[in-house]
């Protein structure tokens, strides 16, 4: 069965190391909180200024969550130190959608996908069924790899830091583009593979195509 | 192009498969708990310097053997030839973190952190290798993570999409969320006390709970998956609002999802972690939900004290403990519960036999997110 749906609103955004312009400072004023941000969280909230959000229901994924915050975490058991809370509390792959809501104070249902290398695929299915509630429906996916140390998260992609976002509705419409006939350019596989399938929806509503289907 | 038509389906949860620091088996973890067992144990192996109460799955088997060796279970257990046709959807809050943290731990290398065998999708890669699954799916939010799975499975097959779906609450225990929740001075020494005065913190536990929800009744043992709600707090990364109110926000989604009202509720199976932020603001929302009236609302107990808290296995599991409590028509006791805080609950210390219509599960979850499920016996009554 294939679900068709209409992005309404897109935005990505990478970095090779971390995205350098990211607005986090005028988008979260309030210091404290900005703080504590996570790397994958100032991505995700750099993202949702640019869909229209108006606390619609949140569809959010990443492969590896916040891997930055558990290395944290793992390298101070292994100088015999104990963890950090803030970093504990950051540590959960939700973290940067719980940040979201509480910002935004977004009182919706927020769930997230961690599919491996088809999280942006599950995302996106996810959403489309949710979207058959007749809601407009947010998909947020995003990666923060950068654990600052030379390791195999190098070789997952050239942009280590990334994120996708789409606005969607369900549609009726019988003119859909099945996303697995969506063309993958070098620029997208340059991308943690995790992201490919939001990331190639994007890049087509870019280019002017507004609907599509996803198989289920 | 859609084909979605809107149906009338309902979801059933026919099938079910556990094992916790109580054991291995449905009705053992089910007995042990109305007759006041504990799987909690002190425990050293994580932090020599500081003893934990910790509920470990005492087994001979690994944790990714029990996982096939229960996934076996269902299958045998079910309608089903194979799992060809079949959702799988995963809820976990560590996925294979253990395994990485490990090989991390030994050795140093950060070239063991990240690739999949770290993430929530190891789960059901480890089941892929062993069974055919017609796709799979795996949500990752903290300690509600298979109670979403569970919502999921029930928003699938009622939108028709899915006859089949087998959902998996597993999680391991791992130093990271151990020596976690110590950082945040919320690990009890001793068995954990949800809902008493005098309350210290949470028990770790690891677990496994499997559900087949299915469009479909196959025994009479079968119970409806009735309805789900969904909420945020909006108020901190780890802290539950102290009113209560996504909490609350939550179970009336969720009675509003299975068309029913608070009075339909006869037994409601906490979250009740055992933490004095957790339990006074679920207490705070169950209160509101039911006027603050203690006789005649429904039973409330957590069954944490037994299990330990099994982060993100702990929806299935407790949705396993729900569905027994309607078909033993049987309230699980609150145990290790010697002053409760609050007078405006009913909080039964002993199993006890009435009748339950339908019962509510609360997940709460840090981030604020919260899901809460609503099992009726199939077919009402």
């Amino acid at each position: 069965m294939n679900l068709c749906f209409e992005v309404i609103s897109a935005h990505r955004i990478y970095g090779t190391f971390e995205i350098e312009d990211l607005r986090t400072k005028e988008l979260v004023p309030k210091m404290t909180t900005r703080r504590r941000l996570t790397r994958n969280s100032r991505v995700v909230v750099d993202l949702i200024d640019a869909l229209a959000y108006t606390n619609n229901r949140i569809v959010y994924g990443s492969a590896l969550g916040e891997i930055i915050s558990s290395t944290k975490i793992l390298t101070s058991y292994l100088a015999n130190e104990s963890c950090s809370p803030t970093e504990f509390q950051n540590s959960v792959y939700n973290t940067p959608a719980s940040y979201l809501s509480i910002l935004s104070d977004n009182q919706n249902e927020i769930i997230t996908v961690s599919s491996g290398d088809r999280t942006s695929l599950d995302t996106l299915k996810c959403a489309a069924i949710k979207a058959l509630d007749g809601d407009e429906i947010v998909i947020l996916c995003s990666e923060a790899l950068n654990i600052g140390v030379e390791s195999n998260l190098n070789s997952m992609a050239t942009y280590l830091e990334c994120g996708v976002g789409l606005k969607i509705r369900q549609s009726d419409t019988k003119k859909c583009l099945n996303i697995d006939g969506v063309d993958m350019d070098e620029e997208l596989k340059r991308l943690p593979s995790s992201l490919w399938h939001i990331a190639k929806i994007a890049k087509s509503y870019e280019e002017g195509k507004r609907f599509f289907e996803v198989g289920i | 192009m859609t084909t979605y038509k809107q149906t009338e389906t309902k979801a059933y949860i026919n099938t079910t498969a556990s094992i916790t620091s109580l054991g291995h088996g449905d009705d053992w973890l089910f007995d042990a708990i109305c007759e006041k067992k504990s799987g909690i144990t002190k425990d050293i192996s994580f932090f020599p310097e500081n003893s934990y109460a910790i509920g470990y799955i005492k087994s001979k088997h690994s944790f990714e053997e029990s996982l096939i060796s229960l996934c076996k279970e269902i299958l045998e257990n079910s309608d089903l030839e194979d799992f060809a046709s079949t959702l799988l959807v995963v809820g976990s809050s560590v996925g294979g973190m253990k395994n990485s943290e490990n090989s991390f731990l030994a050795n140093g290398d950060y070239g063991k952190i990240g690739l999949l065998e770290n993430t929530i999708v190891n789960i059901s890669l480890m089941l892929k290798k062993v069974f055919d699954f017609y796709d799979h799916i795996s949500f990752s939010t903290a300690c509600t993570s298979s109670t979403v799975a569970l919502g999921y499975a029930y928003e699938t097959i009622k939108k028709g999409l899915y006859k089949n779906v087998l959902v998996v609450g597993a999680d391991p225990l791992c130093r990271l969320t151990v020596g976690g929740f110590a950082s945040l001075g919320i690990l009890s020494k001793e068995i954990c006390k949800p809902f008493d005065i005098n309350r210290d913190g949470i028990n770790v536990g690891e677990g496994i709970g499997m559900l087949l929800v299915q469009d479909r009744t196959l025994n009479a043992e079968a119970i409806e998956l009735c309805g789900v709600g969904y909420s945020s707090d909006a108020y901190h990364i780890t802290q539950p609002a102290p009113d209560g109110k996504g909490a609350l926000l939550a179970m009336k989604r969720a009675l509003l999802a299975s068309g029913l009202r608070p009075t339909d509720i006869d037994y409601i199976n906490a979250h009740g972690t055992g933490t004095q932020a957790n339990d006074s603001a679920e207490a705070k929302a169950i209160s509101a939900l039911f006027g603050g009236k203690p006789t005649g609302i429904a039973y409330v107990s957590s069954t944490k004290s037994a299990t330990g808290h099994t982060l993100g296995a702990s929806g299935a599991i407790e949705a396993i403990i729900s569905k027994l409590a309607i078909n033993r028509q049987t309230i699980p006791p609150n145990i290790n519960l010697n002053t409760k805080e609050s007078n405006e609950l009913n909080l039964p210390t002993e199993a006890l036999s009435r009748e339950i219509r339908y019962v509510m599960s609360n997940s709460f979850a840090f981030g604020g997110n919260n899901a809460v499920l609503i099992l009726g016996k199939a077919g009402g009554l």
